[in-house]
């Protein structure tokens, strides 16, 4: 078994050589847009929950007191 | 700095870190985004998706800080959610794809040996991501065991089992492409 494993990792380093572990750039500036983007972004159940209470408000408008009773 | 001061400077800017301190965090971020970018790259063997998890890693990192203990170390917490996201991003990808499309430069050869490292990749890309990633992290990079079963979060003999078993199902796709090894 020996052998064929090192047979099959030295096919491996000559196929795919090991990868440059250097960054090209500085990736904080990315990073922040990205910590930006949390206060807009809206997950797809946050979505379908806010078409719901909508869609509930404008079919029933007598649940409005007792939604803002609740909250 | 002598070693105790570093410790607790560290512990600090965990603590600061934890209580969502922006500051704390692009410290850190500096701090190790090459270290845990590094790991990625060896796992995904692709730059620029290895940067797009190294975002996706911090950020994960930055959701989870109320859940950071400033006592532990925050490279090796960092290391084992990159070894996440990288195995992630990895699942993401087709996997016949995954492992070919990597820079790597068609070296001048006979045609018998391209083909041969073409038939490699292609079997390397067709290995469960966990098992590629062993895989990558263990016969290609020839990290430390030790090292790749804390960032999988697994035991040195799992990480040994996941190595023996990508050998396996590469000898076995090797034999499919008609290539001996």
């Amino acid at each position: 078994m020996k052998p064929e494993e090192d047979k099959i990792r030295e096919m491996l380093c000559q196929a795919l050589p090991p990868t440059n572990p250097e960054m090209k750039q500085d990736l904080w500036p990315r990073m922040l847009r990205r910590l930006d983007e949390r206060h807009v972004r809206m997950s797809w159940v946050d979505r379908i929950l806010l078409l719901a209470v909508s869609a509930g408000v404008i079919a029933f408008p007598a649940v409005i007191p007792q939604l803002l009773y609740q909250l | 700095m002598d070693a105790t001061a570093q410790v607790h400077e560290a512990a600090d800017l965990g603590r600061r870190f934890a209580a969502g301190d922006l500051d704390a965090f692009e410290m850190l971020f500096r701090r190790h985004q090459a270290e845990v970018f590094g790991w990625i790259v060896r796992i995904v063997r692709d730059q620029a998706l290895a940067e797009d998890a190294t975002i996706e890693t911090f950020w994960r990192i930055y959701r989870a800080r109320a859940r950071f203990d400033a006592r532990r170390e925050f490279g090796a917490w960092a290391r084992r959610i990159a070894a996440n996201v990288a195995i992630d991003a990895l699942k993401a990808r087709p996997r016949e794809v995954a492992g070919i499309e990597q820079d790597v430069a068609v070296a001048p050869g006979p045609i018998a040996d391209r083909a041969m490292n073409d038939a490699v990749r292609r079997a390397f890309g067709l290995l469960p991501a966990k098992l590629r990633a062993a895989a990558s992290l263990a016969l290609i990079e020839e990290q430390p065991h030790a090292e790749i079963a804390a960032a999988l979060g697994i035991s040195v003999a799992a990480v040994k089992s996941r190595v023996h078993r990508s050998i396996e199902l590469l000898r076995k796709s090797l034999r499919r492409l008609q290539v001996t090894p």
